[in-house]
């Protein structure tokens, strides 16, 4: 009697223990083939892409599975990409793909989370198949992590309906004039909004007062003269934006014609031009007058597809990124987002040329920076951020608040030495 | 009778235990060992390095530990304080017989503590914007178009904005928890002591409050430790800022929170992930030992009456 009931309690626990481990163990199959595989498989791709902008990109994997019915491409968008890709990464989930812009290559380079592909994609290939450019963004220390798929860089976006072209300022001056004006004209309006606490958005002034954020080799150049004076300049704008400025409210702004203009990127076209039907015209960033005139000069990104530690099948991830950034369906997509394709024919091609938004954004491309891809970025979006929240919000002055950003900065870059 | 060797006990017992150990104890133990190391994102070594991390956080050029606990506990006393002085006031009020109605009231109380904390939570992040933010909109009418409380942007009003929002949310339980206590205090208590001459606040000190605190006590133990732990509302709300400077911790990062923003946070650059398995380490010696304490204090007084 007893016996038995100790057989069967012994019988429970092996099947509750049986049950652990099938749970917990995973199946690794390795499947080692050049081209994509003929096995069904998932590729999951995780992104930031939004709204219109992402029904174009959209197609292309749909074609792409049209053509490999076995494979199916999964889109998963992520807020806050990088990190949460780093925390899924390294317990051995999340995506295949990481789409995201090449400032965040040195952080996830350095720490294993993306892999080079030279073994699929050839630094021939890349170089020949990509504006130069665009080629170097998706090159860390010489290894290939995967291709480039647009160039972007922000600039000023007007509504035709509030602002004339003539009314539009060239300088810093006069921008500051023209808000001040604006506002003074239209009550409860404002003349150019943008996220003033953002350190993307604001790397214009930066870099077209002669600031830096950080160099190549890692010097953090935040409380340098110019940088503070770069600084001033966007808390001089305080009495006519809103105090508590974001991303979102800047950009509803503009979209309930409340703002005569923003300063905004590719991604954020066809929502204005073709969702809130808006007549959009386009202005270069204005030349900074405190320096010579040199125009305001934003970070030209490279949006890059990066492929992740976890890929198991690295030769269909490479047929996928070498399908999606081909000429043909590069100008197809580009046609709905009016980005500039970093593929170089697509970019020659006169359909992109010829093209008014994208044709403004590559002008204003030309004043820009590239923006690095090495890991000294990552200390500082956060510390410039900080710096601009607390000298907008009035708790700190400006200098102040760009010694703190430059002492936390610092900090993060002996972090990443060390 | 049924009879049952001890070792069969244990043998049935066997898969929870061993379950409640992989999922409760890896963690923990993972962590501690983690805080001995000297792990970051870029270098993935695990080498040991003994103390460094903890003296990292009592080091002077980091005040950071300090500011966060202290600012934390101020956040725990104040919330605490206002849930109980509300649920108090309320639930007295529905104890009243006038009162009619009692399970609407008591139903429609629990909606706030009902309702999913992310949605209330971005409601009053909308509520408290400083431009186009209702609250601020209807107090222009009254004060003037240029008037306006920086709730999300001034350090003191972002923790005020999150003190009212926590006291919104939480309130009701103490409501409820204490009305069920008063009702079964007897009225005949009430009533003798008002022979005996009590006047109404006496007969609340000396009678109504001591029969309460066996209902108050353990809400309050456990209230101040998930207060303490406190994290998606306040996050929601202010993602524990406003920073005022670049260099510190914002002024709503509570502990979680902080943890949270040097992990996950904004790019945190070369994320050390040893240094923050310290930081928690300490907040469980110095939550533990609290709770230890608060539970010791309150069985010994218990003891005594």
């Amino acid at each position: 009697m007893l016996s038995k009931r100790v057989i069967t309690s012994f019988l429970s626990l092996a099947v509750l223990c049986a049950l652990l481990m099938s749970a917990c163990g995973g199946s690794n199959d390795t499947t080692t083939s050049s081209g994509p595989s003929n096995q069904p498989e998932t590729i999951t791709i995780w992104h930031n892409w939004q709204g219109d902008y992402l029904n174009a990109k959209k197609a292309i994997f749909d074609a792409y599975h049209k053509q490999h019915p076995n494979i199916t491409i999964k889109l998963v968008q992520q807020d806050q990409l990088v990190d949460k890709s780093i925390t899924a990464l390294k317990g051995g989930k999340g995506p295949d793909i990481i789409a995201w812009a090449d400032d965040s290559l040195g952080q996830l380079a350095a720490s294993r989370m993306v892999v080079p592909m030279d073994k699929y994609l050839s630094s021939d290939y890349i170089s020949s198949t990509f504006t130069p450019a665009a080629a170097k963004a998706v090159t860390y220390n010489g290894k290939i992590y995967g291709v480039p798929e647009t160039t972007e860089a922000i600039t000023i976006m007007y509504n035709k309906k509030l602002v004339k072209t003539s009314e539009l300022p060239t300088t810093t001056d006069e921008l500051l004039a023209f808000s001040k004006n604006f506002q003074a004209k239209n009550p409860g309006k404002y003349g150019l909004v943008w996220d003033t606490t953002d350190a993307y958005f604001n790397a214009p002034w930066f870099y077209g007062f002669g600031g830096t954020y950080v160099t190549e080799d890692g010097k953090v150049g935040l409380n340098s003269e110019k940088s503070v004076a770069a600084a001033k300049y966007i808390n001089s704008f305080r009495p006519y934006l809103p105090k508590q400025i974001t991303y979102d409210i800047a950009s509803s702004l503009f979209t309930e014609n409340k703002a005569a203009a923003i300063i905004n990127g590719p991604w954020s076209y066809s929502d204005y031009a073709t969702k809130a039907k808006m007549d959009i015209g386009f202005a270069p960033l204005p030349k900074v007058t405190a320096n010579n005139n040199t125009p305001a000069a934003p970070f030209v990104g490279v949006k890059s597809l990066w492929m992740t530690k976890i890929a198991k099948d690295p030769a269909t991830v490479a047929d996928i990124m070498k399908f999606y950034t081909s000429k043909d369906n590069q100008i197809s997509m580009i046609k709905a987002t009016g980005e500039i394709p970093a593929n170089a024919a697509a970019a020659a091609d006169k359909a992109v040329t010829g093209n008014v938004a994208i044709a403004s954004y590559s002008e204003q491309a030309k004043a820009g920076n590239p923006l690095p891809n090495t890991p000294f970025m990552s200390a500082v979006w956060k510390p410039v951020k900080d710096a601009l929240t607390a000298s907008w919000s009035g708790s700190q002055s400006v200098e102040n608040a760009m010694n703190a950003a430059q002492k936390a900065a610092e900090q993060g870059v002996k972090s990443i030495n060390s | 009778m049924l009879r049952v060797k001890r070792s069969q006990i244990l043998l049935y017992l066997l898969p929870m235990l061993i379950t409640i150990a992989v999922i409760n104890l890896t963690p923990i133990g993972y962590t501690l060992y983690l805080s001995f190391t000297n792990n970051t994102l870029f270098n993935g070594e695990y080498n040991f390095v003994g103390l460094t991390n903890y003296s990292y956080w009592f080091s002077v050029a980091n005040t950071d530990l300090l500011y966060v606990i202290g600012n934390t506990l101020l956040y725990v006393v104040v919330c605490i304080a206002l849930f109980l002085l509300v649920g108090l006031a309320t639930a007295l009020a529905l104890n009243n017989q006038k009162i009619k109605g009692l399970p609407f009231w008591r139903a429609a109380l629990l909606v706030p503590w009902a309702t999913p904390y992310a949605i209330t939570s971005l409601i009053w992040k909308f509520l408290f914007n400083y431009d186009f933010g209702p609250i601020n909109q209807i107090g222009r009418i009254f004060l003037g178009p240029q008037s306006g409380i920086p709730w999300m942007t001034d350090p003191f009003w972002a923790f005020v904005a999150v003190v009212i929002v926590n006291v919104w949310l939480s309130y009701p339980f103490f409501t409820v928890v204490i009305l069920g206590a008063l009702q079964s205090v007897p009225s005949e208590l009430g009533e003798a002591a008002n022979v005996d001459g009590a006047n109404a606040w006496q007969r609340f000190r000396s009678v109504t409050l001591p029969l309460l605190l066996p209902a108050i006590t353990p809400a309050t133990i456990l209230s101040s430790i998930t207060t303490f732990q406190m994290f998606g509302v306040v996050y929601l709300i202010t993602a524990g800022g406003p920073v005022t400077s670049a260099d510190k911790p914002g002024a709503t990062s509570f502990v979680m929170i902080y943890i949270y923003n040097k992990i996950l946070g904004d790019n945190a650059a070369n994320i050390h992930y040893a240094q923050i398995a310290t930081f928690a380490v300490l907040i469980f010696i110095i939550l533990g030992s609290v709770t230890f304490l608060t539970r010791s204090l309150g069985d010994s007084k218990e003891s005594l009456a």
